[in-house]
């Protein structure tokens, strides 16, 4: 019997030991799941993220920022000229030159049809006078009537040559430029002896209201970056039938430029002002707007809607934004990738529906 | 007492009648095994994809929107309604459609194909004009990767590398017998380019349209027939046309006043890059990867051994041109490990089963006679598997290491009958001839025997009725198993006895003693018998609770449907938010590299950008995919990789990052489109809905425990340049849109306009607007287009542009639009994290009507294998216990036989727990497995009784139940031992290569096995003994 009491006793040890140890080991397993690294991990990666009353900050540490290839640029103060773009032609001088002989030929013509018709009138009036006292013939009288009246026809055709030549002119060249061929000024003979150039500018008819630049540039196609500066002449009555379009008049003293070339036109409007000029690579598009991404403090990124308009050397922001000036520091290389950080879903807020932030 | 007709009797007295024939029967069937295992096909896992057809479509210029509308839902319409398709899912991208039709399994490939073929024929004039013939892509196994190379040089450009990728490599890759299809990413594909200068079409008054007639007449090839005279035919050839830039700019556009305007007067005619769809680095170099695919239904091995031999002869070239080869991913590497840790724990698993036959047979002859089961079983095995065109892989060889215990079992039980019976032969005054004792001793175990061997082949069935991937995966397994069981039953019937009756029948090795091992055993086996039949209250009550207790733990188990792999090759994704631009990604993705390269395990790191030309994938120039291949490691080394490479991940930012290794990605992909473990489909029809709730959801997954890789997978706010047309300013500026479309499409894709001829070298050619007027969104309004009167417009009169969010990618499942969100789980099992999302999600958001939300993946994957494996066994363990009933004759013996199952699934159970508590698709196999194994031990235990009782005219009693239970004391010991020790080999290195799948398994049968051998030797005979009838049946009683 003692040995079955003994028995009995280790056996139930046993018993108990066994689940004890399998209930230990089953909450250990549990427990020593890596839920805690996973949980870290998740914690390192939305703890860049931070939401303060709507505004989303990105913290990056410069060691992230730099395995990221971030880089930041600070701000300078630039000026700037918004303008447009259009398509112009350097004016063929022959065509300038034919309409200034033409000009010239019928005021010499109509100058010469009215000394023939003065001389031919005061021959009619002494042969009148003659004729009248009887010391003509009427054969003498017809003839120098005739040759009066003739005098004088031509004098009017000459005159309706010239005032039409006038408005065929006119309506070509516009005004200044007409004047210029008429009155046969200085800049007429430069454009003729080729030490300036005029150009012809269209514009779109969407583009029309815009005020006239007084000065703008054109760049040859040939010639990448190159632009000369021409300054405004005259609004052509003429409609471009290339283009369809109203054309401008500029003028430019000419350096390479030859008639018929076809040039890139830059016309600034509005207000020249101030602001900066962020580089190209800064600027993301997203949801229809553009934005950069502003540097708050040195491990801290904002983003930014700004509205540009295209410069030389990047994007220019006027200096009225609120959040962009000279000095203020903004992501030069890398801006995809804070917008991407700031998009993943892992951010994400969380929240209900409507919660888009 | 043995029937002297019947099938087996016949069977078995033909086997000794002609034993000589037999034996050499069974030589000539090794032989063939042999041969069928030289000729077999090796793989990893066996092919467990559905039957897919997947249907390209390029649709140039469209955007995603249009693409879904006008080409993705025309082509789900006409695939829809095909016989035996079982889901459909599309991706509408930027110029490109892809739809995925999955087909039931068991449906012919082939003939699904024919099938799509003939309905997309029905597409002819529906598709807008410009959208090309929809095509099948090249058909390839789910894991029909076979090589990933990468090419990099400091001598040659990018470009002179994709065309030696691209017009030598890949070709000779594609000769390659077995190659599918070669896909290549990075370098710069080259074209000759026309590069429009705006300005200069002005100059001439020439619009785009001019450009593009004279290019193609530049580029035109065309036939010019044969001169036929009496004697000969005589072929013409025309040359002469451009086949260089310079050429080409010579081309005239127009000639007027005695001026020649040719296309280099308004274009940059030029060599230059294609605009790129998808890049690559090698080693965080720009380079050009190759993924080279193998065709269905091939042997990966013979591939892989195949492109490398290829490779290898094309050193030569390799060198003269100064091009690097490096290797990248080779998933022959993770086959032949696996295939070899298998087969070694096979090797193990038979030589320790063959010490455990001597060491309790102490007889030389009958242990060989035993052993001969195990080549006969396995290779028919083999055989089987070969005729159901299945593969030789680490779940078919999974297969045979299971059964190897229980096939050697069918012969132990005969032999041992067998050897019992010649001795007792021997005392006899009159001995029996040797013939009529061995045939009695067979055919008397056998009946039992043949009733157990078909109920393990019962218990299997349910997994060979597992659908999708799971059945993929197991039903090899099972098939193996059953074949190999059923085979060790032939030979029991065969074989043994006639190499019994041929090594046995001499009397000398008939007097050898029994092993003093199981005499001793017996010895002390008698005494705890007799302890447990005096204590036996309290023992059952003990059983009883710990059985209670282990059923009680079922709820805290956690599951995982794909074990993690140890392929020592990772995968590793990237995304950065849509409309990233691929020197932004390739930029990113030389730093990642960089950084990867840095950790002192990796050997060799490749990535790729965006897609490939027919390539399957579609992602955007935001998408990386990193193959990192592993230096050699141990299991827990790459687990450690595998965290330490998310980690570098994360430490960058704006990365969207996912880690994993090829086939698990496979698998996962296969189950739901996606390389990852987690899928949640939100259906709708609003795409902003859509969107939003893709955006909470996603926020609300980040936040569950365990939740990593979080990943939309069609982001919204896409970066989009919208041009939308104003009907009255085209008509007021005599345009049609498609004038308009032309032009834009033009400037911006280019239009191909054809082809330049260099040796066996085609280069396109291609209209495009020079590269300076391109590059500004601001440009883009001020594109001029001529109309037919010669005037200039501004694409700005005929147009609103303006910025807007578009989306990368549409996608559809089952032709209804949803937006997908992934993730992968990490530290805690696939089930309990899709329970805890699905709660957190349902309390957090709300759905609007019309939108509703899907699990899927592989938690859904598993739940599903789950249903099916209890509903189909529980039919066949209806199916189980008629039979047991129809062996045993008595209900309350076959309850006794029956209450070893619970006490198993305990040890089962236990073992899981000590393993992980990893409840795996692997561990319910594994169950079902230890059932049938454990049903056959005690229903030899309880027929045995019945046998004492009914044929030796025992009374039913201790004595008798002691007797019986240590006479069958050494055959269940051997069983269970060379079952348990035939496992112990993939069990114990159940994380490594190969036996990611089988080790659970393994652990599982290990754990019941030892509980359940032990309450068939301990407590069954008092169970017995309290509740069991022998001698009589059921039906004696009624």
């Amino acid at each position: 019997m003692s040995i079955n009491k003994k028995s009995k006793v280790v056996f139930y040890f046993l018993t108990f030991i066994i689940l004890f140890a399998a209930g230990w080991y089953f909450i250990q397993s549990r427990s020593d799941r890596p839920d805690k690294i996973a949980a870290k991990d998740s914690t390192e990666t939305s703890s860049r993220i931070q939401v303060v009353d709507g505004i989303t900050t990105i913290e990056l540490s410069k060691e992230e920022q730099k395995n990221s290839g971030i880089t930041t640029i600070k701000l300078n103060q630039a000026k700037h000229q918004a303008q447009l773009t259009a398509y112009g032609t350097v004016v063929s001088i022959q065509d300038l030159s034919k309409d200034f002989q033409n000009y010239e030929a019928d005021k010499v013509q109509l100058a010469k049809s009215q000394e023939n018709l003065l001389i031919s009138q005061k021959n009619y009036e002494r042969t009148k006078s003659l004729y009248e006292k009887k010391f003509a013939s009427e054969q003498d009288f017809q003839t120098a009537q005739a040759s009066f009246l003739s005098d004088q026809a031509d004098v009017s055709s000459a005159k309706s040559n010239l005032s039409g030549l006038r408005s065929s002119i006119v309506e070509q060249w516009g005004n200044e430029i007409s004047k210029w061929i008429f009155n046969n000024s200085a800049t007429l003979q430069n454009l003729l002896e080729l030490k300036e150039a005029l150009i012809q500018v269209s514009f779109s008819p969407d583009e029309m209201d815009t005020k006239i630049p007084e000065n703008i540039f054109i760049q040859l196609p040939s010639e990448n970056g190159k632009r000369i500066s021409c300054r405004f002449v005259s609004a052509g009555h003429l409609a471009n039938s290339q283009f369809q379009t109203k054309t401008l008049y500029y003028i430019a003293s000419n350096t390479s430029l030859s008639g018929g070339m076809n040039v890139r036109a830059f016309l600034p409007v509005g207000k020249n002002s101030n602001g900066v000029v962020v580089p190209s690579e800064s600027i993301l598009w997203y949801q229809g707007k553009e934005w950069i991404y502003v540097e708050k403090q040195p491990d801290k990124f904002i983003r930014v809607e700004v509205d540009t308009d295209n410069n030389d050397d990047g994007f220019f922001i006027p200096g009225n934004h609120g959040q962009i000036s000279p000095g203020v520091t903004v992501v030069k290389e890398g801006a995809q990738l804070l917008l991407s950080e700031e998009l993943t879903p892992t951010q994400s807020s969380g929240g209900g529906e409507g919660d888009n932030d | 007492m043995i029937e002297e007709h019947g099938l087996l009797n016949s069977v078995v007295r033909f086997s000794l009648r002609f034993r000589g024939i037999i034996i050499a029967l069974g030589i000539l069937f090794l032989g063939y095994g042999i041969y069928t295992l030289t000729q077999a096909k090796f793989g990893v896992f066996p092919e467990f994809a559905p039957p897919q057809a997947v249907i390209q479509t390029e649709a140039p210029g469209l955007s995603p929107e249009q693409v879904e509308v006008l080409v993705t839902q025309p082509i789900e319409n006409a695939v829809n309604g095909i016989i035996g398709i079982e889901s459909l899912r599309s991706r509408s991208i930027q110029g490109l459609s892809v739809v995925t039709a999955t087909f039931k399994d068991g449906t012919n490939i082939f003939i699904d194909r024919q099938f799509v073929t003939e309905r997309l024929s029905t597409l002819t004039g529906q598709l807008p004009v410009g959208v090309k013939q929809p095509q099948m892509t090249p058909l390839v196994p789910s894991t029909g990767l076979t090589l990933v190379i990468g090419l990099t040089s400091s001598q040659k450009t990018p470009m002179q590398l994709r065309t030696f990728a691209d017009w030598i490599l890949r070709r000779r890759l594609l000769s390659v017998a077995g190659v599918a299809n070669v896909t290549v990413f990075g370098g710069e594909v080259k074209q000759f380019q026309i590069q429009v200068r705006p300005d200069e079409l002005i100059k001439y008054n020439l619009s785009i349209e001019d450009v593009l007639t004279a290019a193609k007449r530049a580029t035109a090839v065309e036939g010019s027939g044969f001169i036929e005279n009496n004697n000969q035919r005589i072929v013409m050839q025309t040359e002469g046309q451009s086949l260089t830039a310079a050429d080409i700019a010579k081309t005239i556009i127009r000639h007027k006043d005695n001026m020649n305007i040719t296309l280099g007067d308004v274009a940059n005619v030029v060599v230059a890059p294609e605009p790129p769809i998808g890049g690559a680095t090698i080693e965080g170099k720009h380079g050009v990867m190759m993924m080279i695919y193998g065709q269905y239904g091939t042997n990966t091995l013979e591939v892989t051994k195949n492109v490398e031999a290829a490779l290898t002869n094309m050193q030569p070239a390799f060198k003269s041109e100064n091009i690097n080869l490096i290797n990248l991913f080779r998933p022959a590497d993770f086959i032949n490990t696996s295939l070899g840790n298998i087969s070694v724990s096979l090797i193990l698993g038979a030589v320790l089963v063959i010490l455990v036959l001597l060491l309790f047979l102490f007889n030389f002859r009958t242990a060989a006679i035993s052993c001969t089961a195990i080549p006969f079983s396995l290779l028919a095995g083999i055989v089987a598997l070969q005729s159901f065109g299945l593969t030789i892989n680490t779940m078919t060889l999974g297969g045979l290491a299971i059964a190897i215990g229980e096939v050697v079992d069918d012969a132990v039980i005969d032999v041992e009958n067998i050897l019992r019976r010649l001795k007792e032969n021997r005392s006899l005054e009159i001995p029996r001839s040797n013939f009529r004792v061995v045939l009695d001793a067979s055919l008397e175990v056998r009946t039992a025997v043949i009733y157990a061997t078909f109920a393990v082949v019962l218990v299997f069935i349910p997994i060979l009725t597992l659908s999708g991937v799971a059945g993929k995966l197991f039903s090899p397994l099972g098939i193996a198993y059953i074949f190999s069981v059923l085979a060790s039953l032939v030979v029991a019937l065969t074989v043994t006895p006639a190499l019994s009756l041929v090594l046995l029948g001499n009397q000398n090795n008939v007097e050898r003693k029994e092993s003093p091992f199981a005499l001793w055993l017996k010895n002390k086996y008698k005494i705890i018998l007799h302890k447990v039949e005096l204590n036996s209250r309290k023992v059952i009550l003990v059983v009883v609770i710990i059985t209670l207790a282990g059923f009680a733990s079922l709820p805290f188990f956690g599951g995982s449907f794909i074990p993690k792999l140890k392929e020592g090759h990772f995968i590793a994704h990237v995304s950065a938010v849509p409309g990233t631009s691929i020197n932004e990604s390739l930029e990113l993705s030389k730093k990642i590299s960089a950084a990867l390269m840095k950790l002192p395990f990796i050997e060799t790191i490749g990535e790729r950008t965006g897609r490939a030309e027919k390539g399957d994938d579609t992602w955007g120039t935001n998408y990386s995919e990193f193959e990192i291949q592993l230096k050699p490691m141990s299991s827990s080394g790459a687990e450690k990789a595998q965290e330490e490479i998310r980690k570098t991940l994360t430490s960058f930012i704006g990365v969207n990052s996912s880690v994993n290794t090829f086939l698990t990605e496979r698998m996962e992909e296969t189950l739901s489109g996606y390389t990852s473990s987690v899928v949640l489909n939100i259906y709708g029809n609003d795409l902003n809905t859509l969107d939003a709730l893709a955006q909470n959801t996603a926020g609300v997954l980040s936040k569950v425990t365990g939740a990593v890789d979080v990943q939309i997978q069609s982001p919204p706010e896409m970066p989009q340049l919208t041009i939308h047309l104003r009907k009255d300013d085209l008509q007021r500026w005599g345009f049609d849109a498609k004038d308009v479309l032309d032009a834009v499409q033009t400037a911006y894709q280019g239009t191909d306009v054809g082809q330049v001829y260099d040796g066996n070298q085609v280069f396109t050619v291609s209209t495009i607007l020079d590269t300076k007027d391109r590059e500004s969104v601001n440009n883009v309004s001020n594109l001029l287009l001529k109309n037919s009167d010669g005037v200039y417009v501004k694409l700005s009169q005929l147009a609103d542009v303006y910025e807007t969010s578009g989306r990368y990618i549409i996608l559809h499942d089952g032709a209804r639009r949803v937006q997908t969100i992934t993730c992968n789980v990490n530290g805690t099992d696939v089930v309990s994290f899709v329970r805890a999302a699905r709660k957190k999600i349902e309390s957090s958001i709300k759905f609007p009507e019309g939108t509703y939300i899907e699990f899927g993946g592989t938690a859904a994957a598993q739940a599903k294998s789950r249903r099916e494996l209890l509903f189909y066994s529980a039919i066949a363990g209806v199916g189980i216990i008629l039979l047991i009933f129809i062996a045993l004759k008595n209900l309350r013996n076959l309850f006794l036989v029956l209450s070893n199952l619970p006490f198993a699934f305990v040890g089962g159970i236990i073992s899981v727990l000590l393993s992980g508590g990893q409840m795996s698709l692997g561990s319910m196999v594994g169950f079902i497995t230890l059932f049938g194994i454990t049903m056959r031990n005690s229903l030899m235990l309880i027929s045995h009784y019945d046998h004492l009782v009914k044929h030796e005219g025992k009374e039913w009693n201790l004595e008798t139940a002691i007797l019986g239970a240590s006479e069958r004391l050494v055959p269940i010991l051997m069983t269970a031992l060379v079952t348990g020790l035939g496992l112990l080999p993939l069990a114990i290195g159940s994380g490594s290569a190969g036996k990611e799948i089988e080790g659970p398994l393994a652990i599982v049968i290990l754990g019941g096995l030892a509980t359940s051998t032990l309450l068939n030797l301990l407590v069954l005979p008092t169970l017995s003994l309290r509740f069991g009838r022998f001698g009589k049946n059921s039906f004696d009683r009624d």
